[in-house]
């Protein structure tokens, strides 16, 4: 069995064989309100209980400590309920009318439990509107990528909005979403994917499997190209759907993004192709080129920007102490100013319905500039919650005492300010967790590099 | 300049949190051994003593106050009131005093230490400076609870409602127990509407003819139980988790 799972070609068939039955039937896709949404699609293979239903299983379940019904994250609406839940004006109208019309059956719903005078949370009770944002930390493999998976479910089926999981060449975490995925790519770049078969770790070499080629047609439900920022976020990208975004090496459209933003120092980037350029003109000085992942910057500054259009977005990003390093300094392609430029955003971000995930093994990794901004904090099992005066993000965590460490796998805490709940998930079904990593790289971004 | 704007901000939005918590009780206190015009008066005091126990006062205490004469009598505020009430066996002056001491001391006391303990335990965390923690002293809403705060006015508001312009229809009660209904947050039976505007109950008799005596008593005995337990569910917020460290459970399940 573990020669299959090792062999790539059976990987292939496998992921290709994943399927997201009736995606193309949804009300995204067909632009039909009666049907179903694609996060309602995702929950349902994903065998995860539709949310108004777990809103109900939450009512007859005892509080951890009061021992009686309901349970704290009902309690405590504030602490997660109000991080999934996004709502905008318009909501705030539709539940003092109690007009559902045209939401979908899972949006529908939630609003009818929040309007309901017999349960526990009332509308008021949640106290955001537009975008909310979370950090979630825990050691590697206690299930960051399971619980984000499930928390990305939610927010697509009850907020019917568009997620954006930061593509990175070497991590594909998101693979069990695969058949969902719409995987957007800079126009005009080359790029070669490969399937790695999980590391034999046994010892002996000749056991391991090489990589193959693979069509990523295959295996994903879209592949978008995207000329600029203006054409991803207003073309390209889908509401309602799930989005894995390769940032642009190119950076088209990020350095005039900036200057459009308002207190936002302009940012500026070169890319690999133009570092080279300048290199081998005397008449130009070198400047070294810009790490791509730097386009995020830009794009997260572009929804402050952005006049088309307004679309509530969930950007869930892993590995975030990569991208906003903790001692960013300006040597490296302006990263401090970078980060400053974002942190001075951010209030518009949740204004802009733009929420706000990151995932780290260790918070203080992240830039403070950044963490400072958060308001929701979600620590799972496996490490100690934080207490007291321990400055994680923007708000006091509201716990006294160290709970988290000595819980099992697959439970965590949500917190903010003045509130907090235990939560668990449940693994992701079988079939959907397929072993070993995609990679999606350029091979010309690497070959001017290494030059 | 930075500083006095948030000092201006501070006194403009916010009163101290727990000094005025503790202030309230003292006056909750204090309105009680002054003593009371009406019964009706005791029971509206006695749903802001709840409100100020952040629902800390047994569930049974309101009934046992209203609907018991001789207590009732104690705590008015002059001894002819107490002689139309209760004839000869009226509370003297001297048992009257030591009747709102006793309630001072069994009831109050022991309810407004745990809810001062509840709120000091985690005061620090409570804050609607949508901006971050600052200014943490200082709150505007009851407890530093706003939910808590949004109960207590709804409450109030149900609680006039019949003794003001009345209940006059039976819309009007249809109306009026769905309100009183909401602001118990569940913690009514579920047929409380439909036994209110029954023609035939008790609760439509005194609130159509506008019986303040047993609709003191029915409120005493039915309501304000339970929205005492409303507002100790409002309240329980965070601070009662760790006193009760959460082991790790199987509840929650968002999946």
């Amino acid at each position: 069995m573990l020669e299959v799972v090792q062999d790539p070609e059976y990987l292939y068939e496998w992921l290709a064989g994943l399927e997201a039955t009736s995606i193309d039937q949804t009300r995204e896709v067909k632009n039909d309100k009666r049907r179903h949404s694609i996060g309602e699609n995702l929950v349902r293979h994903m065998e995860m209980t539709p949310f108004p239903d777990l809103l109900e299983r939450l009512e007859r379940t005892p509080d951890p400590v009061e021992g009686t019904p309901p349970h704290s994250a009902l309690r405590h609406p504030r602490a997660m309920l109000d991080a999934i839940v996004h709502t905008s004006d318009m909501d705030g109208f539709r539940l003092d009318f109690e007009d559902f019309s045209g939401l979908s059956d899972a949006r529908r719903g939630v609003f009818e439990y929040l309007t309901d005078p017999e349960t526990s949370v009332d509308d008021s009770d949640l106290e955001t509107t537009g975008g909310s944002d979370a950090l979630i930390h825990g050691p590697m493999g206690r299930g960051k990528t399971t619980s984000v998976s499930t928390f990305i479910a939610r927010w697509m089926e009850v907020n019917g909005e568009a997620v954006v999981w930061r593509g990175t060449p070497q991590r594909t975490e998101w693979l069990p979403f695969a058949p969902w995925a719409v995987v957007c790519l800079p126009e005009g770049i080359e790029y070669k994917v490969q399937l790695a078969p999980p590391e034999d770790g046994s010892g002996f070499a000749d056991t391991d499997f090489e990589p193959i080629e693979v069509d990523l047609e295959d295996i994903v439900w879209r592949v978008e190209r995207y000329s600029d920022l203006d054409d991803l976020n207003n073309n390209v990208l889908m509401s309602g759907a799930f989005h894995v975004v390769y940032p642009d090496p190119k950076f088209r459209g990020c350095e005039r993004i900036t200057r459009e933003a308002s207190e936002c120092p302009p940012l500026e980037y070169t890319s690999v192709w133009e570092s080279e350029r300048r290199r081998h003109d005397p008449e130009l000085d070198d400047e070294e080129a810009t790490p791509t992942s730097h386009w995020w910057f830009s794009w997260l500054v572009h929804h402050n920007v952005n006049e088309q259009r307004s679309m509530r977005t969930t950007w869930v990003c892993d590995e975030a102490s990569n991208l906003f390093k903790h001692h960013a300094s300006n040597d490296n392609g302006g990263l401090s100013t970078k980060i400053d430029a974002v942190s001075q955003q951010y209030v518009d971000f949740r204004r802009n319905g733009l929420s706000f995930v990151l995932l780290t093994q260790k918070p203080r990794e992240i830039s403070w500039m950044i963490r400072k901004k958060m308001r929701w904090g979600v620590t799972l099992s496996g490490t100690d919650n934080p207490t007291g005066s321990d400055e994680i993000i923007g708000v006091r965590p509201p716990m006294s005492t160290e709970m988290t460490s000595t819980w099992k796998l697959g439970r965590g805490l949500f917190w903010t300010s003045g509130q907090y709940t235990e939560f668990g998930w449940d693994d992701l079904p079988r079939r959907y967790k397929v072993p070993g990593k995609l990679r999606i790289i350029s091979p010309e971004v690497r070959r001017v590099s290494a030059k | 300049m930075q500083r006095e704007d948030d000092d201006r901000k501070a006194e403009s939005a916010h009163v101290p949190a727990l000094p005025t918590l503790r202030a309230q009780q003292r006056d909750i206190r204090s309105r009680l051994r002054t003593g009371f015009q009406s019964r009706h008066e005791l029971l509206v005091w006695s749903h802001v003593a709840a409100a100020i126990s952040v629902g800390r006062v047994p569930d049974g205490w309101f009934s046992d106050l209203i609907n018991d004469q001789w207590t009732v009598a104690a705590c008015l505020d002059s001894h002819a009131k107490r002689e139309r009430l209760c004839g000869d066996t009226a509370p003297s002056p001297s048992e009257a005093r030591t009747e709102r001491t006793r309630i001072i001391q069994d009831v109050l006391s022991p309810a407004f230490q745990k809810a001062v303990d509840v709120i000091r335990a985690q005061s620090n965390d409570f804050t609607d400076d949508q901006d971050g923690v600052r200014h943490t002293d200082r709150q505007r809403f009851i407890a530093m609870r706003p939910r808590l705060h949004q109960r207590v006015v709804d409450q109030h508001r149900a609680l006039r409602t019949p003794f003001g312009e009345g209940v006059r229809s039976q819309a009007d009660a249809v109306e009026w127990a769905d309100e009183v209904a909401y602001a118990a947050s569940g913690h009514l039976p579920r047929d409380f509407t439909s036994r209110v505007c029954n023609p035939m109950s008790q609760w439509w008799t005194a609130l159509a003819n506008e019986q303040t005596t047993v609709l003191d008593s029915m409120l005493a005995e039915d309501v304000l139980p339970a929205w005492n337990s409303a507002l100790r569910t409002a309240s329980s917020n965070a601070e009662e988790l760790p006193s009760g460290r959460v082991a790790s459970s199987s509840g929650g399940n968002i999946s």
